[in-house]
């Protein structure tokens, strides 16, 4: 395609290149040029279009030249005194930035440690800009506000102190961090989900007490507001619409699905079953209508238990925080008389309902909680040495 | 149709209510049968609760057998609505019923033929009884449906005699539901109270941990 180009013939005369006309080529030419940027002189060749017409480099432009500080004896005597620097340094200073460009990584390998002493990259801009800054505020009149910040070399110093340490971290620190992070994630998340779940914690317990009160005073004539109520305060109940024309079963509704998860349908049955119900008892109206709010008043004893045992891992968790902090007589006595009425746990008829809980996998047992919430308590610690670590 | 209860030939707002019952006999023969290898003769049926000719409502009946049997459908159209059979296992029985006017869709029972003893069946007589109790419900029975309902003859009541004592089932069946509703209703009553006074005890603690943090600081 090239030689095509710039012969400026075509390969091929087949019918469909006939028709394609290609433009003139521009000529190039071969010269010498100057670049004023430089200032030895020097000449050299390169391609040049015929019809370019500038007399200077192209490139010259981009060879900026920074105007370095300049200061007279009156002002260094006045204002730019420095300890640790003396008029030599500073000299030395600024000869090396007129030379260097103010390629301060340069300047410092240059520097003259014989005669001026080590400094580091930050000591020699730190010195740089602060005669900048004070120059400046020399020049400008006393209302005005410095042009430009103040270099921080302290701050640069821990910032390349912290890069040198994130740069040098060991694998096993790098996976450690991570999986900090990570654990603290999950602990982010599961905290958050314990709060939303204080605050049905409210809700439930206002419905435990529309329950038991509607249960005592008279079973079947529940006023058709409370239910309502009860219901717009249950997250769920079993679906009882009214039945569509055609033909049905009795027996169906009490088969029907219950609106939760399988786990805890699973557990109502096994409740059902130890209360010595079963799951399928006599189909008659009343008996299933019966069953059906039996079945309603399991699964809201589940949600309760539920929440109960949030609030569970929660006091843990605090009481570990608490002793933690250093209140650790305090938090063993509170441990003693709390732990045996308090967290005693449900039976039902027998049924063990945290292990069935447990089972269904629907919260974790006590010691779980306990180990968790001291897991929590360590990982935290770790975080904070890790963050100390890295400042330090 | 000119009766405002008739809506797209529906009798609108009415529910009838036929109770029926669905079960199995089956009587051992004293060991494996030569012939076959079967151990009992059995009778799976579905029967109205309160003796009455189904027939007037009911089309036929269909008994889904297991696949082993020849001709494992058996379709009965005239009470009593019944098959008698030999085998030697158990197995779950498709009962199927059709109503006389085919807009009402047919419903189903299943019912487990029971030949060996266990805590779910009577034995009379060596024979073994399983029955089940269900009810039958036309929701706004269509208007061919509505007089074969309500006008179904009775019959001979002594028809209506079931092995099971059902009015005792339902008794026990209602009193044992009502007494678990009232433990699960004490124990959410128990387990609500120490909900709250597990609240209270975590707003407090979680005041001291919330000092304590503070005076650390400091």
């Amino acid at each position: 395609m090239t030689v095509w180009f710039q012969v400026g013939r075509r390969p091929f005369s087949g019918p469909h290149f006939e028709q394609a006309r290609l433009p003139e080529v521009r000529s190039w030419q071969w010269k010498p040029f100057k670049n004023s940027a430089r200032n030895d002189n020097l000449s050299l060749l390169h391609w040049k279009r015929c019809d370019d017409t500038s007399t200077d480099y192209p490139f010259a432009k981009y060879s900026v030249k920074r105007e370095i500080l300049k200061y007279t004896d009156e002002q260094y005597n006045g204002v730019l005194q420095q300890p640790g620097w003396t008029r030599a340094n500073t000299d030395h200073l600024i000869d090396l930035a007129n030379r260097f460009d103010l390629r301060f990584i340069v300047m410092q390998d240059r520097w003259d440690k014989q005669t001026h002493g080590a400094r580091t990259v930050e000591d020699l801009k730190d010195r740089y800009y602060s005669i900048q800054y004070r120059l400046d505020k020399l020049r400008d009149s006393e209302s005005e506000k410095p042009k430009r910040p103040l270099y921080d070399a302290d701050h640069e110093r821990l910032r390349k102190e912290q890069l040198e340490k994130l740069y040098s971290r060991t694998r096993e620190e790098v996976e450690e961090e991570e999986y900090l992070i990570e654990e603290l994630r999950k602990i982010e998340i599961r905290r958050k989900e314990r709060e939303k779940k204080q605050q049905d914690l409210q809700r439930l317990i206002k419905a435990a007490d529309q329950l038991t009160e509607t249960g005592s005073s008279n079973k079947k004539k529940k006023s058709t507001a409370n239910k309502k109520k009860e219901e717009e305060t249950r997250s769920w109940r079993i679906l009882d619409k009214p039945l569509n024309a055609g033909v049905s079963l009795r027996s169906a509704k009490t088969k029907q699905a219950l609106q939760v998860g399988l786990k805890k349908s699973k557990l109502v049955e096994q409740i059902l079953t130890q209360l010595q119900v079963g799951v399928s008892p006599m189909p008659t109206e009343d008996i299933t209508v019966q069953f059906n709010e039996l079945r309603n008043d399991i699964l809201f004893l589940l949600e309760l238990k539920i929440a109960q045992e949030t609030l569970q891992f929660d006091i843990q968790a605090l009481k570990h925080r608490k002793e933690t902090l250093g209140d650790q007589a305090a938090a063993g006595t509170d441990e003693a008389e709390n732990d045996d009425d308090m967290f005693a746990d449900t039976d039902i008829m027998g049924l063990n309902l945290d292990e069935a809980l447990v089972t269904a996998g629907l919260t974790s047992s006590c010691s779980r909680k306990r180990r968790a919430a001291s897991e929590i308590e360590k990982v935290t610690a770790l975080l904070k040495k890790q963050r100390k670590n890295s400042k330090g | 149709m000119s009766s405002e209860h008739l809506q797209g030939g529906r009798v609108r707002g009415i529910s009838i209510v036929k109770a029926v019952v669905t079960g199995n006999t089956s009587t051992y023969l004293g060991g494996k049968r030569e012939t076959d290898g079967h151990t009992h003769t059995w009778t799976v049926y579905l029967k109205p609760f309160k003796s009455e000719d189904m027939s007037v409502y009911v089309k036929k009946v269909h008994f889904k057998l297991h696949d082993s049997y020849s001709q494992p459908m058996r379709i009965i159209s005239k009470p009593p609505y019944r098959v008698s059979e030999s085998g030697w296992g158990e197995f779950e029985i498709m009962i199927k019923v059709f109503f006389q006017d085919p807009a009402e869709k047919p419903v189903t029972f299943y019912h487990l033929l029971k030949l060996f003893p266990n805590e779910t069946v009577t034995v009379k007589d060596k024979t073994l009884i399983s029955e089940q109790y269900d009810e039958i419900i036309f929701t706004d029975p269509t208007s061919i449906m509505y007089p074969l309902l309500v006008n179904a003859r009775p019959m001979d009541p002594n028809l209506s005699q079931h092995h099971r004592n059902f009015d005792e089932l339902e008794r026990k069946s209602f009193t044992s539901i009502i007494e678990a509703r009232r433990k699960i209703k004490t124990e959410i009553a128990d387990l609500s109270s120490r909900l709250k006074n597990q609240r209270e005890y975590h707003h407090a603690l979680k005041q001291e941990v919330k000092e304590l943090e503070e005076n650390n600081k400091t």
